[in-house]
């Protein structure tokens, strides 16, 4: 009997250290035996179909304002300054002074500007801004103007003191409208709607200057009112009276029309200011199995025809989006656009003319649900930023040259 | 005291999965390596165990034997193994060790007994590392597998004449095998890992109908017959990429089995068994994988028993059973398109306890599997086995003392 149970408590203590001992194997050798076994694989495939229109853009964010015209991209600029605050009811102007930094010029041609205020009627909002919203625009004629050569860093433009009766000012009912009824000991600004910069001339050129966005803050452009004190006896509290006030410009955007006339449908564009946006579809339709299917990187590569004469700037980056229906095929411009993509950047590069989109997400849901598939729409990501126009080859260019998607994947064995 | 361990033992056991011996070439499908067993101690004579007639033992293959029970038996083992695995690039070993059977019988009457068994009926369990380049990419591949399919039933051996016994056996073939396919990059900008899991869930039913038949008292002759049997897979398919995961339902086939073995015992001291296994894959329909990968499997075993002395021999190595055999096997996956064989040598003894009552049976089995040139790789394979059979007296009541 003792023996027995010896023997059982060994068989228990065996069973034990059998199920616990066991192991699994962890080396790669007889990794060769399982021929057939699945590798990433890589395939490449062609779009469908494209397409592409423009868009003018809102420039209100930008760091520059544009004026003048190159490549027939053509642009103005607006600029209000809302000095109210500044200015006590004391006080009376005797001249005033734009003064604007020039971050750049797109060649060394030097460019005429009229400097127009805008007319009462007409009001604008840096946010929203267009060259089309500016067709009715009433705008009279030049209270000054300015050049702009090669190596000029700043400029600044005179707005001397309105002279004469409002009635009869030859300035626009303005800034200096205001200004008058200031001189009259009342700070009542009758409207502002800003000033226009226009370029004159036969112009082939960009002048790009610092807006109110720009990053050296004593280069945004500001307003200097040089002022007389109206009446001593009013004072502005425990701050002594200046005799020269400065505001800094409120509000502000350039606007821009593109003259090109694009029809060539063997290129797609992507630009900012008059933004050009691509579209592309790609048939998924018995490419790959709808489940099972792991991407290490799906991604959309356009290749950008540098020697095109349309293109004008770069553009740094773009985003993609996916495209609500196929209605694009047709009608891009009104196209819609799906809702709930979260904008991802990628990084145009110049040196090699590359635009890489990683779309891994979009491959996915096309993969496994077919009829979600309308497309997507790459846009320049920062279009309110400067004028560009970037060209790509599209669907009939030669073979290395067209755009393509690259997908790595694996098929999981299921 | 005895009753609690036996019972604490018992569930120990059972409560184990029962997995065959794992192998490189279990990846090759999805039902895992096939491997058979009949008793502790065929296990020493190359596992030709169908026309040994065995009344200390269980015979787990053979449900006829079952009518040779004298008293309540419990048999249970495992087994240490050290595997050695080579291909053309490098070379790997492994140890483990695992519960191999445990089986309990009962006799109803005189020769008819009934029994509840337990044992492993295939094993996956490989891991595959390689590395590959895809568009200029290099990525890491792996590809895992662990499980099988055990089996467990219940067998009743009938004796319809003094020479010939029939059996039967109901069976449930179940298990879960994980299998998980991973790539890997470090490449900057890509998705660096993907992972795809399949559980599957197996279950089958199955039975067999065995005779063992002894036309004279040194000669038996053995036959078993287990048709084709479908098997359910219960499959859940996730992968990294997906919150959802997709369950699909298959129903495959696993292929009969036929065997028939031999038994003739020379002398009092010597004894000799062999037996052939046979199942036909390749007229099976439903498979999990491409029918061409599979091929007729059959085994093939014998050996021989000696013992030196009587069961009272003064000489303690003298009452010993020593057995040899020797197997063969063609499994029923190939690899890289060649019949993967495997060729193996026994050597066992059996260790007598209460007077012969209950036995021990260690073995010993060294056996090669694969070859590296034809089918990319070898095993060299070392078992230990133990086996340990007892006999009970359950299920009697003790004598009547009016009947002293």
């Amino acid at each position: 009997m003792k023996l027995r149970i010896v023997l059982m408590l060994a068989l228990m203590g065996f069973v034990c250290c059998s199920f616990y001992a066991c192991t699994q194997k962890d080396s790669s050798v007889g990794s060769e035996i399982t021929g057939g076994l699945d590798n990433p694989q890589e395939i490449i495939i062609e779009p469908e179909n494209s397409a592409f229109y423009q868009i003018e853009a809102t420039t209100g964010a930008s760091p520059y304002l544009l004026v003048g015209e190159y490549n027939s991209y053509q642009t103005a600029a607006l600029l209000k300054f809302v000095p109210t605050s500044a200015l006590p009811d004391s006080y009376a102007v005797d001249s005033l002074a734009i003064v604007m930094y020039v971050d750049s010029m797109f060649n060394s041609d030097p460019v005429y500007i009229d400097v127009i205020a805008v007319n009462e009627s007409q009001e604008w909002s840096e946010i929203g801004v267009t060259w089309s919203e500016l067709d009715s625009l009433e705008l009279g004629d030049a209270i000054s103007a300015f050049e702009v050569n090669s190596g000029l860093d700043s400029i600044t433009i005179h707005l001397p003191p309105p002279s004469e009766p409002v009635a009869d000012s030859t300035f626009a009912d303005s800034l200096l409208r205001a200004w008058d009824q200031a001189n009259s000991g009342e700070k009542t600004l009758l409207y502002n709607n800003g000033l226009y910069l226009k370029a004159t001339g036969t112009v082939s050129n960009l002048v790009q200057l610092a807006s109110a966005e720009y990053t050296i803050s004593a280069h945004q452009p500001r307003l200097e009112m040089y002022v007389t004190v109206f009446d001593t006896s009013d004072t502005t509290g425990t701050y002594p009276l200046q005799d020269t006030l400065i505001v800094y410009a409120s509000s502000d955007a350039f606007v821009a029309t593109d003259n090109a006339g694009i029809d060539d449908s063997t290129r797609l564009y992507l630009g900012n200011a008059v933004a050009h946006r691509s579209m592309l579809y790609f048939d998924f339709q018995n490419l790959l199995p709808s489940y099972g299917i792991g991407i290490h990187r799906a991604e959309v590569t356009l290749h950008a025809d540098k020697e095109n004469p349309l293109n004008i700037g770069k553009i740094n980056g773009s985003f993609h989006l996916r495209m609500q229906d196929t209605t694009w095929f047709d009608t891009p411009e009104t196209a819609p656009i799906a809702f709930g993509d979260v904008p991802v950047l990628s990084i145009y590069d110049e040196e090699t003319g590359l635009l890489t989109m990683k779309i891994n997400t979009f491959v996915y849901d096309w993969i496994s649900a077919p009829d979600t598939n309308f497309g997507f729409m790459i846009k320049s990501f920062d279009e309110f930023l400067d004028i560009s126009r970037t060209v790509f080859y599209g669907l009939n260019a030669p073979d290395s040259l067209r755009p393509e998607m690259r997908i790595i994947y694996i098929e999981g064995g299921q | 005291m005895r009753r609690c361990t036996f019972i604490l033992s018992t569930l120990l056991a059972v409560s184990t999965t029962a997995f065959a011996a794992g192998s490189i070439f279990s990846g090759l499908a999805d039902y895992g390596l096939w491997e058979t067993f009949t008793s502790s101690r065929a296990a020493g004579f190359g596992k030709a165990g169908l026309a040994l007639g065995d009344s200390v033992g269980l015979n787990f293959m053979n449900p006829a034997d079952l009518a040779s029970l004298k008293k309540t038996r419990v048999s249970v083992g495992g087994f240490l193994t050290n595997t050695r695995m080579e291909d053309p690039y490098g070379v790997d070993s492994e140890d483990w060790a695992q519960f191999e059977h445990f089986g309990v019988a009962i006799v109803l009457r005189s020769g008819l007994g009934l029994g509840f068994f337990i044992t492993p009926a295939s094993r996956i369990d490989y891991r595959y590392n390689w590395q590959s380049e895809a568009g200029g990419v290099d990525f890491t591949e792996t590809r895992s597998g662990s499980g099988g399919l055990s089996r467990t039933g219940l067998n009743v051996g009938w004796a319809f004449s003094e020479w010939g016994k029939i059996g039967a056996s109901a069976a449930v073939l179940f298990g879960q095998v994980e299998e998980s396919r991973i790539s890997y990059t470090e490449e900057s900008g890509y998705d660096p890992y993907i992972e795809f899991l399949n559980t599957q869930q197996w279950l089958g039913f199955t039975g067999s109908i065995g005779v063992l038949l002894e036309p004279t008292p040194k000669f038996s002759i053995a036959a078993i017959l287990e048709p084709e049997a479908p098997i359910q897979l219960d499959n859940e398919f996730a992968y990294s990429e997906e919150d959802s995961m997709v369950l699909t339902e298959a129903e495959y086939k696993l292929a009969g089995l036929y065997g028939i073995g031999l038994s003739y015992q020379f002398s009092p001291h010597l004894l000799t068994s062999a037996q052939l296994l046979y199942r036909p894959w390749s007229a099976v329909d439903d498979l999990p994988v491409i029918t061409d990968e599979y091929q007729d499997a059959v085994e093939i075993g014998g050996g021989l028993e000696w013992i030196p002395g009587e069961w009272d021999d003064e000489f303690f190595f003298s009452r010993l059973q020593y057995r040899a055999g020797l197997r063969y096997e063609s499994n029923y996956v190939k690899s890289q398109g060649s019949s993967l064989n495997g060729y193996y040598g026994t050597f066992g003894i059996g260790i007598p306890l209460h007077q012969g009552r209950d036995r021990i049976d260690l073995s010993l089995e060294y056996g090669l599997r694969g070859d590296i040139t034809d089918n990319g790789g070898q095993e060299r394979i070392l078992k230990i086995r133990a086996g340990i059979n007892l006999g009970e007296t359950w299920f009697v009541r003790s004598k009547p003392s009016w009947e002293d």
